[in-house]
């Protein structure tokens, strides 16, 4: 329950509800994009989101460049449940509706991937590329988390075995007979269940605990790693990650996470040094 | 699907990364086809200039009024239409010439760069392209080439040498 005097501070300047109404009718605009047509400063406009932000009204998602703004109707639901319904059922109801209906609205779009695919080129043997995706001393060193550190993963990397996730900081292991490696054909492709949400993992991760557990209420994804010569010296990787349920949190989490962690890999195949960390 | 987003982190400048996109001297060296060679792009660059593809080794000049620099801020973003599917360009690269129609008959896309400093040292390449309709056939020939032509420019750009072609 959001804090009833912030919502009508914070819907009671004209330049907010204006905001709120452009997110009623385009959810998901940058800062960029609300900052057109409203006749004030940037600095104006960042200053009224803080405000909404605050409030609850207002939730924002950094995917690409810059950040997307979403209307969240809850705090002005519980002001219709509030106030309103003891003067106007049925204005209540239709309200009502507006937050079911922003609630079933997919954030995205009309978007209903559920599968992350990303390919990369890489100057290496498929020896060598395969290596990098599955041996400690090359994946803690390019496949790292500014505060948990370095990862590893144990198995024998046998179809059927499974494999657990240790990270350089601290003693996290995380062991589950559901991490479970799918397929594996040495040096061509690998495939895999990924990994579980525990708490341990969120704490080591600075990861909310809420946000975890919600990605750990989800069926568990898979990763598969296809490797391919194209040319001379050149092998073409491609990542599929999927099995993913539609509107997904944790897709939008590792569909920003893999090109960064497969850069890196690519760096350090190429120049013996993985991209400077954070 | 109406559009391709590819992201890529290179140990490079921003500087390097806007000049690796557009200047002559590196273009040809990473954004290469296998039949019609490497390419450039002469344009200065500036908001509302045009642009031309040129494939030098087959002597291939696509040039076209449409195809014009959109945004652009100088090692932040740019971004530009689509090239034309000209039936010179299509014999140049193999592309039988009843597909190029298909091709040419399709809205002209856009393509966007974005590119930020991600961490010292590194950075956030953002490339979209877009502004394709639905069952656009240009779009997965395009989804295919991006992240051929980003590798390469990535290895150009952090070893000196791009990838080699097969």
């Amino acid at each position: 329950m959001q804090d009833m005097d912030a919502v009508f501070r914070a819907l009671g300047d004209p330049a907010r509800r204006r905001l709120l109404d452009r997110l009623n009718e385009h959810n998901g605009l940058t800062l960029t994009e609300l900052c057109e047509g409203m006749g004030m400063t940037r600095q104006s406009v960042t200053k009224h989101l803080a405000v909404l932000e605050a409030a609850g009204l207002v939730a924002t998602l950094r995917r690409g460049r810059e950040k997307q703004h979403y209307l969240n109707a809850a705090p002005i639901n519980d002001i219709a449940d509030r106030w309103i319904t003891h003067y106007d059922r049925a204005r209540a109801a239709a309200l009502a509706d507006l937050k079911t209906a922003l609630e079933e609205t997919d954030p995205m779009g009309t978007d209903t991937t559920t599968t992350f695919v990303y390919s990369t080129y890489i100057k290496a043997t498929p020896e060598r590329v395969w290596q990098g995706l599955t041996d400690p001393a090359f994946t803690t060193r390019y496949w790292r988390h500014p505060s948990a550190g370095g990862v590893s993963m144990s198995s024998t990397w046998e179809k059927g075995a499974t494999y657990d996730v240790a990270y350089d900081n601290g003693d996290l292991n995380i062991s589950n007979p559901e991490q479970v490696v799918l397929e594996s054909d040495p040096y061509r492709r690998l495939a895999y269940t990924w990994h579980t949400y525990t708490p341990e993992w969120a704490d080591a991760h600075g990861v909310d605990a809420a946000d975890a557990a919600a990605w750990a209420a989800e069926p568990r994804s898979k990763v598969a790693f296809d490797i391919e010569e194209t040319g001379p010296g050149v092998v073409k990787l491609t990542v599929v990650h999927d099995g993913f349920a539609p509107g997904s949190a944790l897709l939008s989490g590792v569909s920003t996470g893999w090109p960064a962690v497969l850069a890196s890999l690519k760096t350090l195949l190429e120049t013996g040094s993985a991209l400077p960390s954070a | 699907m109406t559009s391709f987003t590819y992201t890529t982190y290179i140990e490079s400048t921003p500087e390097q990364v806007w000049r690796g996109l557009t200047d002559p001297a590196y273009t040809v060296r990473y954004w290469r086809h296998a039949k019609a060679g490497g390419k450039t792009f002469p344009s200065d660059w500036k908001k509302g200039s045009t642009w031309d593809l040129v494939h030098a080794d087959v002597g291939l000049v696509v040039h076209d009024p449409a195809q014009v620099v959109l945004e652009s801020d100088p090692f932040r973003r740019l971004a530009y239409t689509w090239h034309t599917f000209t039936p010179e360009w299509a014999r140049c690269v193999g592309l039988p010439e009843a597909d190029a129609a298909a091709w040419r008959a399709e809205p002209r896309s856009r393509v966007a760069f974005d590119i930020e400093d991600a961490r010292r040292g590194v950075v956030r390449l953002t490339v979209v392209h877009e502004g394709f309709a639905p069952g656009s056939v240009v779009l997965p020939a395009i989804s295919e080439g991006w992240p051929a032509v980003l590798s390469s420019l990535k290895t150009l750009l952090e070893t000196g040498t791009p990838l080699s072609t097969s």
